[in-house]
């Protein structure tokens, strides 16, 4: 065995465990969560939905809101115009005058001082952030307060993408439900460090106490989530409040979107470096936020070793049709079928791995509450084949971005 | 305000079944390699049947005269290139399909690699003796040291399907075996950073591409 050989087994042992580790959680808690946290009262709830251009969005958003099954008496919901330039305020000033929403205008100033700005107006028990370019299913709030209880500071969602027409949209489809598993599973490890924008839930008293969503942050869910964990207050998540989202159409935007996120997330880790490798803050100190750490670089490790092994088969096979003066046709004609002296180690363990893949997707439909579609099966599979070098490229790019200095903005 | 718990448990018996479904995975990889051992073996069983064959028919050639027997051993010595070409196939997915060697695959490939010099022998006994227009080639490469290795094999392949009467002979010049090392002396190899190709008891070193081969071989 080379050392390079030893390397990729430690690799395979690590991602295994932390597979394994995830199904554990997940499995070991989700039949006996399902029952608990029924809220006795219904609390009364504000919806604070920023907007800035989104007068193609902000109609189905406000519906939606407006077609919520929860008492009309116990629900606010507040606009936030962040100095659109388009149509917004136009739509949402109907909206107002009939007294169905209050409508807040500001200067542009961002999303996290469009919160704080219609905050000083909440005085309900609880508020949810809602993305203008998301909608809420009609029991979304009903399913939400169900988790409510004296411990908890902030409450997540389940975020699915609205359309899946490219394959940018059917990749981040699967991902989003994955994403609906990995959250529930981090939130039995009291690990979730994320609170998604649109839907997530907050005891009020507790956001103002914290002073609201911080400015300067260029991932303020995910700041706000740290924020609430490291005053010590617990994060659940309901697996079946569904919120759905519109998600970059293209792989610029796509990328834009996630520079911002991964970047901002290593911007909140060293901002709360503390945490890091700390007992007091359990499984996220001490495993999890480590953990990512180590993750970034099997990422990296994994995914430039197999483009390295493409590019490579690659060369050397346009420097053999070379050699041969392009005549292949005696090689591919009599080309011999793969048989069992092509299978190593290697083969074993990406039988394991494609398995996992498989399980992983099904039991993230399933916890989504969708069902398997043989039309989606193309989705599965742009998922399983190119999430991989997407996410490492997002994570190594933002990592870069967060070491240099490069500047994001929202 | 919550304190915080640390499960510890449960990271124990993620750790239980991880290496539970890690050493399923090592033993698999174990039985697979006892399977193509055994395939090996076979494959080495036959072509060592095959020479046993062309020995005695060499024998008759002897006895008899080569007009009878020439027609025979040419069948003979096809088969012989088929089998070897086809063994060297498996072997080279042996290599290729993972760096993990064991103590069996090296000792095969030793007694496979004696196989292919006693085949080298008989072809160069059949085209003497009958006259044949088959070309030999001695191709000397390493997986250690040579860069150009996989490429030269890639070409003579080509070679061998596009000129049937072309017979390759390819050998590991990193085994540690006597002949090997005799090899290497009668053709004063010393190490094989670049392919070494012995064409008509002539030594041409450096990668060959299908023009250099064809120019050498006059086709």
């Amino acid at each position: 065995m080379t050392p390079l050989d030893i390397v990729y087994m430690i690799v395979y042992f690590i991602i295994l465990y932390c597979s394994t580790l995830w199904f554990l959680v997940f499995f070991t808690n989700y039949r006996s969560s399902s029952r608990k946290n029924v809220a006795v009262k219904l609390p009364s709830v504000s919806i604070i939905v920023p907007a800035f251009n989104e007068e193609k969005n902000i109609r189905d958003c406000i519906e939606s809101l407006l077609n919520l099954d929860y008492p009309r008496n116990l629900l606010k919901i507040y606009v936030v115009n962040d100095g659109s330039t388009d149509n917004t305020k136009k739509i949402c000033e109907k909206y107002a005058k009939r007294g169905l929403i209050r409508l807040i205008n500001q200067k542009n100033q961002g999303k996290a001082a469009a919160m704080n700005n219609a905050l000083k107006y909440v005085k309900t028990d609880y508020v949810v952030s809602m993305d203008a370019d998301s909608v809420a299913e009609r029991e979304f709030l009903r399913k939400m307060v169900r988790y409510a209880n004296k411990n908890i500071g902030i409450i997540t969602p389940a975020p699915k993408v609205m359309k899946k027409d490219n394959w940018i949209e059917k990749i981040q489809y699967v991902e989003y439900l994955f994403s609906i598993f990995l959250r529930k599973a981090f939130s039995f490890f009291d690990s979730q460090y994320v609170a998604p924008g649109p839907g997530s839930m907050y005891k009020t008293e507790i956001l103002k106490k914290l002073g609201g969503f911080d400015t300067n942050s260029i991932v303020e869910d995910m700041e706000i989530a740290f924020r609430f964990f490291d005053k010590g207050y617990k994060l659940d998540n309901c697996e079946n409040a569904y919120v759905y989202t519109k998600t970059p159409k293209n792989f610029k935007d796509l990328l834009k979107q996630r520079l911002r996120w991964y970047k901002g997330y290593f911007q909140t880790v060293a901002q709360y470096s503390h945490m890091r490798l700390n007992k007091k803050f359990g499984n996220l100190g001490i495993f999890l936020l480590p953990m990512n750490y180590v993750w970034v670089i099997l990422m990296i490790f994994i995914t430039s070793s197999f483009l390295f092994n493409v590019v490579s088969t690659v060369i050397n096979s346009a420097e053999t049709i070379a050699l041969v003066n392009n005549d292949i046709f005696p090689l591919v004609t009599r080309m011999e079928l793969p048989s069992v002296m092509n299978l190593s180690v290697y083969s074993v363990f990406f039988a394991i791995f494609s398995a996992l893949s498989i399980v992983t997707i099904i039991v993230s439909v399933k916890v989504s509450g969708e069902k398997i579609k043989i039309k989606d099966c193309l989705s599965y599979l742009l998922f399983i084949l190119l999430y991989p070098i997407m996410i490492t490229m997002f994570w190594t790019v933002g990592l870069k971005k967060h070491l240099f200095g490069d500047a994001i903005k929202w | 305000m919550v304190k915080r718990k640390i499960n510890m448990k449960i990271y124990l018996l993620a750790a239980f079944f991880t290496m539970i479904i890690f050493f399923t995975g090592i033993l698999l990889d174990r039985m697979l390699t006892n399977t193509k051992n055994e395939l090996l073996i076979n494959y080495i069983r036959e072509i060592e049947e095959e020479q046993t064959n062309t020995q005695l028919e060499f024998l008759l050639l002897e006895r008899a005269g080569k007009n009878n027997t020439c027609d025979l051993l040419d069948y003979e010595i096809t088969t012989l290139g088929k089998t070897g070409e086809q063994t060297r196939i498996e072997v080279a997915r042996y290599e290729e399909s993972g760096k993990i060697y064991t103590k069996e695959f090296k000792d095969l490939k030793k007694k496979y690699t004696s196989l292919l010099i006693r085949n080298w022998l008989f072809f160069k006994e059949f085209k003497e003796n009958c006259n044949s227009n088959m070309t030999i080639i001695l191709y000397f490469y390493s997986n250690k040291y040579c860069n150009d290795c996989n490429q030269q094999g890639s070409v003579l392949t080509y070679m061998q399907r596009k000129y049937p009467s072309i017979k390759v002979i390819s050998l590991d010049s990193d085994l540690d075996m006597n002949v090997m090392k005799l090899m290497k002396r009668l053709y004063d190899i010393k190490n094989v950073t670049k392919p070494v190709l012995i064409i008509n008891e002539k030594k041409y070193e450096g990668l060959k591409s299908r023009s250099d081969l064809e120019k050498i071989l006059k086709l």
